[in-house]
């Protein structure tokens, strides 16, 4: 028997009900305990994450933290990518210029103490989640000062690493700070082949990767399908640096997001390689594709895909 | 405007950097958001615009752009306030764009090609953003607190130059002369017809009201406050 990436789905739905089952009866004496069950998305030894703005009907906000909260524990999931605007109040309020909220931003971040990025890990940790990653976007204009502090809330929120979408140029202005905070650098890339400073193919990243050996990168398989590339064959030759990748699905040419297995990125070999060969990168579920469904439906989707390819 | 392709592209570059910093400027415009999005409701009463919404949001349109058009993230083109759009007539230009993308770009994340939709799901789209865009300018004009005070014979000249094929003074005024002052404004800008739905009754489908319909929409999309001013000036001398 023949399966193609569509009938997949169908054809391992009893896996995934399988998969689905153990997670809920880990515990014989669950049913019996008060507290809410803790989220468990570690899949046949693949930790599998979320970037959360995959909840596209959850406005990113601090305010709207608690219900990001909820909604991992509803999917199920144990990790999270966090953009700090999860976490950072919002500056751009009406009658307030761009520039004005930038600088009221920058200011808080230099004068925000410790205490609150504990409290804000505290609430992931009580509800069974790790931030695996901080996002945060720099600028060559971001001071130095600035890029300290953030890199330091990274590593108060437990995070391994801080990440953003950024170029070359920018890159190398952040080489001092993660030894100094004992995390590392996430490099991203999207699919912009016009500006040679972007990060979009294997010798961009390699350019990047070169600077420091604390700058791992993110490998956003959706955009690297959508420039052309081989995200096997990256996987292949750069897993040891590789922290990440961002599991999503897009046509080649630049075309757009799809749904899970409507495109053109190899997710469930991916997913199997991953598997295969024990690596500890962490597969985050990133995607931009629409839906009329609820964000806790699309995600829990696109979940039990992933669950089925490695199950 | 009847745009050729390689004009509309050649627009569209030129006006990336200024969506760029339009959809900025949006954004910071934007209050913080609590709660969630639902972004199929309210279901519209017009079935044909709301499968166009759908398939807007089906493609990812409004994770990007926003369902109301208001940018959801700041790399994404303003389409509310979009040159592109508005050079838009008949969903060509928008359909274009769409089907090649914008691959070359200084933004982080290229604007991708979607030309595997149909040539209907093209249509739907630009449909809703065109509709989207009439709502979303219609807020802001109804915002404006009219301290532009309107020049009646500029008024005059707009009116013969874009209402008098089909509307004399007289049935304008006869037409106005049961709204109240402080309901003009939104009846003329946005007459009730805009808001119903197209009957597909072929004895009521003339030619008269498809392409009444179809004016009525690009100038509510296309408006300026003073355009409105002064022809409010001049419609209040008539009423």
């Amino acid at each position: 028997m023949i399966l193609d990436r569509r009938t997949f789905g169908k054809s391992a739905l009893g896996a995934a009900a399988g998969v689905a089952l153990s997670n809920t009866i880990a515990s014989p004496f669950a049913f019996a305990m008060a507290a809410p069950p803790r989220p468990n998305s570690i899949v046949n030894g693949v930790k599998i994450g979320l970037q959360p703005f995959c909840y596209h009907d959850l406005p990113q906000s601090d305010q709207n933290r608690s219900i990001l909260i909820q909604r991992l524990v509803q999917n199920g999931l144990s990790f999270v990518e966090l953009h700090a605007t999860w976490v950072e109040p919002t500056f751009q309020l009406p009658g307030v210029t761009a520039e004005a909220a930038r600088e009221k931003q920058r200011q808080w971040r230099l004068t925000t103490p410790p205490s609150f990025y504990e409290s804000v890990k505290k609430e992931f940790d009580d509800a069974g989640i790790t931030i695996f990653t901080y996002y945060v976007g720099f600028t060559m204009a971001t001071p130095a000062g600035e890029i300290d502090a953030v890199y330091e809330a990274a590593r108060l929120l437990g995070a391994q690493g801080a990440i953003g979408s950024y170029g070359l140029a920018v890159a190398q202005k952040l080489v001092p700070f993660p030894a100094k905070h004992n995390i590392f650098t996430g490099l991203h890339n999207h699919d912009n082949l016009s500006d040679p400073d972007a990060f979009s193919t294997e010798e961009t990243f390699e350019k990047g990767l070169a600077m420091s050996p604390n700058f791992k990168a993110t490998l956003d398989v959706r955009h690297f399908t959508a420039a052309n590339g081989d995200c096997l064959k990256f996987l292949e030759k750069h897993h040891e640096r590789v922290s990440s990748v961002h599991l999503g699905d897009r046509r080649k040419n630049n075309g757009r997001s799809t749904p899970f297995g409507e495109g053109d990125a190899p997710i469930i070999e991916i997913l199997r390689m991953i598997r295969d060969n024990q690596w500890p990168m962490i597969a985050l579920l990133e995607f931009e594709h629409g839906t009329l469904r609820s964000g806790v439906d699309e995600v829990q989707i696109v979940l039990d895909y992933c669950k089925r390819a490695l199950a | 405007m009847t745009l050729t392709w390689k004009s509309a592209v050649a627009l569209m570059l030129t006006l990336s950097a200024t969506f760029h910093v339009a959809a900025a400027q949006h954004e910071a415009a934007r209050p913080a958001e609590r709660g969630v999005i639902n972004f199929l409701t309210p279901i519209l009463p017009d079935p044909v615009l709301q499968h166009s919404k759908e398939t807007y949001v089906l493609y990812g349109c409004a994770y990007c752009h926003g369902v109301d058009l208001r940018v959801r993230n700041g790399e994404a083109a303003d389409l509310l306030h979009s040159p592109l759009v508005r050079a838009d007539v008949d969903g060509g230009v928008i359909s274009h764009v769409l089907r090649v993308g914008i691959p070359q770009t200084a933004k982080l994340s290229p604007m991708p090609q979607f030309s595997d939709l149909s040539d209907r799901e093209l249509a739907d789209i630009a449909r809703w953003i065109h509709y989207s865009k009439g709502q979303g300018h219609f807020a802001e004009l109804m915002q404006d607190r009219d301290v532009v005070v309107g020049d009646i014979s500029a008024g005059k000249a707009y009116f013969e130059k874009s209402c008098s094929m089909c509307h004399s003074p007289a049935s304008i005024a006869s037409a106005i002369k049961v709204v109240k002052d402080a309901d003009l404004k939104a009846f003329i800008i946005r007459p009730a017809f805009l808001q119903s739905t197209p009957s597909f009754d072929v004895s009521r489908r003339t030619e008269k009201a498809v392409t009444g319909r179809a004016k009525h929409g690009t100038l509510l999309e296309n408006y300026t406050s003073a355009e409105v001013a002064d022809l409010l000036a001049f419609i209040k001398t008539i009423k």
